[in-house]
């Protein structure tokens, strides 16, 4: 077999997965400035719940694995569970943080929910097999098909993509409603879209609930493809790169969230495979982090409307080559 | 031995810790309205300035000078160089926290490619154990403690009678008023971050001095806990930072002691996450805004 | 500050779950099927190069032990080049970081496999990326050695998947046992990570005390991303334990142990799992290196630290010196014989096989570590080139010791108890007798 097709497949995949979290993301913070710190853990719930919907009891395989749940549901039921409870759990967050809270302080209290989740999942077994993870999770369709064969994976990177393509015509129909002009409103002028009667906190909440679903949807993908889902695999850093490739792709704008997601976490981290060590073991990734750091500086100094900027629109404030959410129409340090 | 009482002398130490980080933390916010994430890398920046002059043969409290001098002027070249730039543009609050979030992704890396990912000990002298009842501590903790009273009554003294506290004030206050009256803000702004950084590296040697090991990864889950203890007590206030450094260190050594260790920083979080969701101007401020 | 946030923890290499029964059948009919004896001819390979390839964390929490599996093979190809190489080929070593993130692992897992295209075995698989890479190694006919101790690997059936050391559970065990038979103790504290490797002690262990008559003192869970653990050490004191038994993790487990010291004014005795010698430096300058002579001791595998395979795995591991810096430090770790022996088994089977390929090799790999009654013992590559070229069976003795495969692709050795002696270096204080081992696993 050849090699190069099972890789290949694997990156349409994570490219997908990729730019589903990117399109929940710019749904979130580039459309409507609701910054979220811990957007991962939507992946997380998501990449959990279907993974325990798709599962058979815990009691199965020996029971070396402790889990809730365990459903046995055929797909795409898990899937579709798990983009529900990806946006109901957005609920009882968006009911806190989703209020007029300065943006800085919501994003930093999203993190610490973030990194209080993936503490207690780490610590209480009973959920999700602490830090072990869930395992075995079967793949769709495996009782069917043979998922090892070169056809099952391209179908499953297909699809991946499909979900991706259905998703990005979703989110752009909302844009472009009226209802995504009142979600831009929000971004731009927040107290000026109150005054005019649009319900900010409700959005806000919205937004959460739309791209927490996205999210789930997200992790649903990739558990399906990996088969294993684990406190390692969502630890908060993964949030930054998400926020480093809707920067770069360009904020705003959903065809910016696929490019980015397409550049940073799919072409820059999948060629950092492909340089040779050197240095002391863990010089190159220190490196890599080191540019995706570097990345969001160049990129919110020399282009802060990214690769591909919001289209201008009439009565947004975003004109002239601004990013409205990067901006304050007073600098920051003499805002109180 | 009751392991509750005796966690109540533990509690203290790292309230003390806390409370040197976290009015750092809280004094650069509250001057400059900059919520800073690079805050952690210098920190940890701070631990290994004390770590590698001790593996030089220099004693730990020069090392701890040291490491205050290094804060400081990491903390004013950030600024300088990149946050004031960024903020003549006239760029947000949340884009100012992605700045200074790359920023000390970049620190901390850097670090971690000098320093390599295992764990390095100060192992300072910890000197004799002192015991009250049930409560034991050790020379150098004792000295961390009284470390960290000087400096918060030091704090307190410099912005209720110096020009410069006062004027830190009047900026926090209202930066434009503050200007107007003749309060040159960009060199407040300067001095905040040179005092605030000096703290900040002076609290990453406490913390090398009282935790056994440490790594370029400490500086994550220690910022988080920081950040708690300067938001629980109301942000940009440097007392509420010190009384949110002892509510932390407490509430999660009585939680080690009394419920389960491993979730200990997980009260420290909802604690956290509760302050920000109800009371955001901090639990110990009368609500006003 | 954020990048390299994560958990810090074990030094240990484990393995997360893969149960044997649900995969046999997904599984088990990809076992090799031209492969019931060697093929004709041998190849002739002179002039291509063969690759190893060391699949596991570089970076993250655990990366240190993607170097450990290097610096195995480092001198196990360095031996199998001195004398040739199979079919006239060069073996060589890559590397390939999971980040011991089991998202990262599948497209590096992936990548490997696409762009090397004369890998030949795979070394590493390690407790954060085994559940998904051990499968695809699996599917793609490539053999994978492993150091993993987690019991749900006991009866593995990836008939491409080796085992080379015991389990967890084994390790727990013998360490209880020794606690009461050697050090006569009746209260045992436990003292575990909250990581993955840790918690798969702790039921085993508590089993295990009960099975001997002792009394669990204490059981403490740490966090190993808390800085210090001065209550969690109060707790324990308070519960009077005779022996601590708890694990080496990592910088955690030098804050633990010189808190545990401070706050009890002199250390306790403290057994340990997963020692090894990086451990060292770290404890020994947090509690004093006479104190961690006197008061700790590991438990692990039994490894050979003589002998002729283990004389020349140490000439050729230090030779290697340019290529990896410090690897004398590997000789103490066990890992590192370990991979060592598996890439000389797959370069020999090879031979045997007439083939460089996995699907073609795999069964030689059991034949030629159990042996065959009347099998020449060799201890070397050169030495089982030699023999089979003479048209001998051979037996390959190890520089870890014997390996003998059970129908799971397990190896399981005794277990030995070590502490370090005034210069840092693990020294043995004896073998754990199995018959002790097995009063307190009740088997």
């Amino acid at each position: 077999m050849n090699g190069w097709i099972y890789y290949a497949t694997t990156l349409l995949v994570y490219a997908g997965v990729d730019i589903l979290a990117c399109l929940g993301l710019s749904m979130q913070f580039g459309i409507s400035g609701v910054v979220n710190f811990g957007f991962i853990l939507y992946q997380a719930a998501g990449a959990y719940v279907a993974a325990v919907l798709s599962l058979p009891p815990s009691s199965s395989n020996g029971g070396f694995q402790r889990y809730i749940g365990g459903f046995n549901l055929p797909f795409p039921l898990p899937w579709i569970g798990a983009a529900i409870i990806g946006g109901l759990l957005a609920i009882p967050l968006g009911a806190v943080v989703g209020r007029k809270l300065r943006p800085d302080y919501a994003a930093i209290a999203m993190l610490v929910v973030a990194i209080m989740a993936n503490t207690v999942i780490t610590n209480f077994e009973p959920i999700f097999n602490g830090a072990a993870g869930v395992a075995l999770v079967p793949q769709p369709l495996s009782e069917t098909f043979d998922p090892n064969t070169e056809a099952y994976q391209w179908a499953y990177g297909i699809a991946a993509v499909l979900v991706a393509v259905l998703i990005y015509f979703v989110v752009r129909r909302i844009t472009e409603s009226p209802y995504g002009r009142s979600l831009r409103a929000m971004r731009d002028n927040g107290d000026a879209a109150a005054a005019v009667g649009k319900h900010v906190r409700s959005m806000r909440t919205a937004m959460l609930v739309v791209g927490g679903a996205i999210a789930a949807l997200s992790g649903a993908v990739l558990v399906g493809f990996i088969t294993l889902w684990a406190p390692g695999a969502w630890t908060y850093p993964e949030t930054i790169v998400l926020f480093a490739a809707i920067i770069v792709g360009g904020l705003g704008n959903h065809k910016g969230a696929i490019l980015g997601a397409l550049l940073v976490p799919l072409a820059f981290e999948e060629a950092t495979r492909f340089i040779p060590a050197f240095g002391p073991p863990g010089l190159v990734p220190a490196m890599e982090w080191i540019c995706i750091g570097l990345l969001i500086l160049v990129f919110l100094w020399f282009r802060p409307q990214g690769v591909l900027p919001e289209r201008k629109r009439l009565g947004a404030n975003g004109g002239k080559g601004k990013t409205p959410i990067l901006q304050s129409p007073e600098p920051a340090a003499e805002a109180s | 031995m009751s392991v509750f009482i005796a966690s109540l002398g533990f509690a203290l130490v790292s309230s003390a810790v806390l409370a040197v980080a976290g009015v750092g933390f809280t004094l650069q916010f509250g001057v400059t309205d900059v919520m800073n994430l690079a805050y952690g890398a210098v920190l940890i920046l701070g631990a290994y300035v004390t770590y590698v002059l001790s593996q030089h043969g220099v004693n730990v409290w020069l090392g701890l000078v040291a490491a205050g001098v290094v804060g400081a002027v990491i903390s004013v070249a950030i600024n300088s160089y990149i946050l004031t730039p960024f903020l003549k543009r006239k760029t947000s609050h949340i884009g100012m926290v992605i700045v200074t979030l790359a920023v000390g992704l970049v620190i901390a890396n850097v670090l971690l490619a000098f320093a390599g990912p295992n764990g390095v000990a100060l192992n300072a002298d910890q000197g004799a154990t002192l015991r009250w009842g049930d409560i034991d501590l050790t020379v150098l903790q004792v000295e961390i403690i009284g470390l960290s009273i000087v400096l918060m009554i030091g704090i307190a003294l410099m912005l209720t009678y110096t020009r410069l506290g006062k004027a830190m004030r009047a900026t926090a206050a209202n930066p434009t008023l503050a200007r107007n009256c003749g309060v040159r803000t960009s060199r407040v702004i300067t001095l905040t971050w040179l005092i605030s950084g000096g703290l900040c590296g002076v609290a990453g040697a406490v913390f090398a001095m009282n935790v056994g090991a440490f790594t370029p990864a400490s500086a994550g889950t220690f910022l988080v806990v920081v950040l708690a203890a300067s938001i629980v007590g109301g942000v940009g206030r440097p007392y509420g930072a010190m009384a949110g450094a002892l509510l932390i260190g407490f509430s999660t050594e009585i939680t080690a002691a009394i419920l389960a260790p491993e979730y200990k920083y997980v009260v420290a979080f909802a604690l956290l996450f509760i302050a920000m969701a109800t009371r955001p101007q901090g639990l110990f401020v009368r609500s006003s805004a | 500050m954020l990048g390299s946030l994560r958990r810090s923890h074990a030094t240990r290499i484990t393995a997360v779950g893969i149960v044997g029964a649900a995969l046999l059948a997904a599984c088990g009919g990809t076992g090799s099927s031209s492969s019931s004896g060697p093929i004709a001819s041998p190849p002739n390979l002179s002039g291509q190069t063969l690759t190893i390839g060391d699949l596991a964390p570089f970076t993250g929490p655990d990366a240190q032990l993607g170097p450990i599996f290097l610096a195995g093979c480092y001198a196990a190809t360095r031996e199998i080049n001195a004398a040739g190489g199979p079919f006239g080929a060069k073996f060589d070593c890559k590397s390939f970081d999971t980040r011991g993130d089991p998202a990262d692992a599948v497209p590096a897992t992936r990548q490997m496999l696409a762009s090397t295209p004369n890998l030949v075995a795979v070394v590493g698989a390690t407790s954060d990326e085994a559940a998904t890479v051990v499968p695809i190694l699996n599917a793609s006919k490539m053999v994978v050695f492993a150091v993993t101790g987690q019991s749900e690997f006991d009866k593995n059936t990836f008939p491409y998947f080796y085992r080379l050391n015991p389990s967890d559970a084994a390790e727990a065990q013998a360490l209880i046992a020794y606690a009461h038979f050697e050090q006569h103790a009746t209260r045992v504290a436990l003292a575990f990570g909250n990581d993955i490797g840790s918690q798969t002690f702790v039921q085993p262990a508590i089993d295990a005390i009960k099975r001997a008559g002792m009394t669990l003192a204490s059981n403490v869970t740490l966090d190993l991303n808390a800085t210090s653990f001065r209550t969690e050490a109060a707790t324990i004191i308070q519960s009077k334990p005779d022996v601590i038994i708890s694990e080496a993790f990592g910088p955690a487990a030098a804050s633990f142990l010189s808190e545990l010291k401070q706050e009890n004014g002199k250390m306790l005795p403290v057994n340990l799992t997963s020692v090894d010698p990086t451990l060292y430096q770290g404890i020994a300058g947090a509690i004093g290196a006479a104190d961690v002579s006197q008061y700790l001791i590991g438990a692990s595998p039994k490894t050979y630290n003589s002998g002729p395979a283990y004389e020349l795995f140490k000439t050729q591991l230090l030779a290697s010196a340019s290529q990896l810096t410090g690897i004398d430090k590997f000789l103490h770790f066990h890992g590192t014989p370990r991979m060592y022996d598996g890439i000389i088994l797959s370069a020999l089977a090879m031979l045997m096989a007439n083939s460089q390929k996995p699907g073609d090799y795999l069964p030689f790999i059991k034949k030629i570590a159990n042996g065959a009654s009347g099998a020449t013992v060799v201890t070397s590559y050169t030495d089982g080139v030699a023999a089979l070229k003479a048209g001998k069976t051979i037996q390959y003795l190890g520089a870890s010791g014997p390996i003998d495969f059970n129908q799971y692709n397990n190896s399981s050795a005794p277990y030995e108890v070590d502490h370090f002696d005034a210069t840092g270096n693990l020294q043995i204080i004896q073998t754990i007798p199995p018959e002790q081992v097995a009063k307190v696993a009740g088997t």
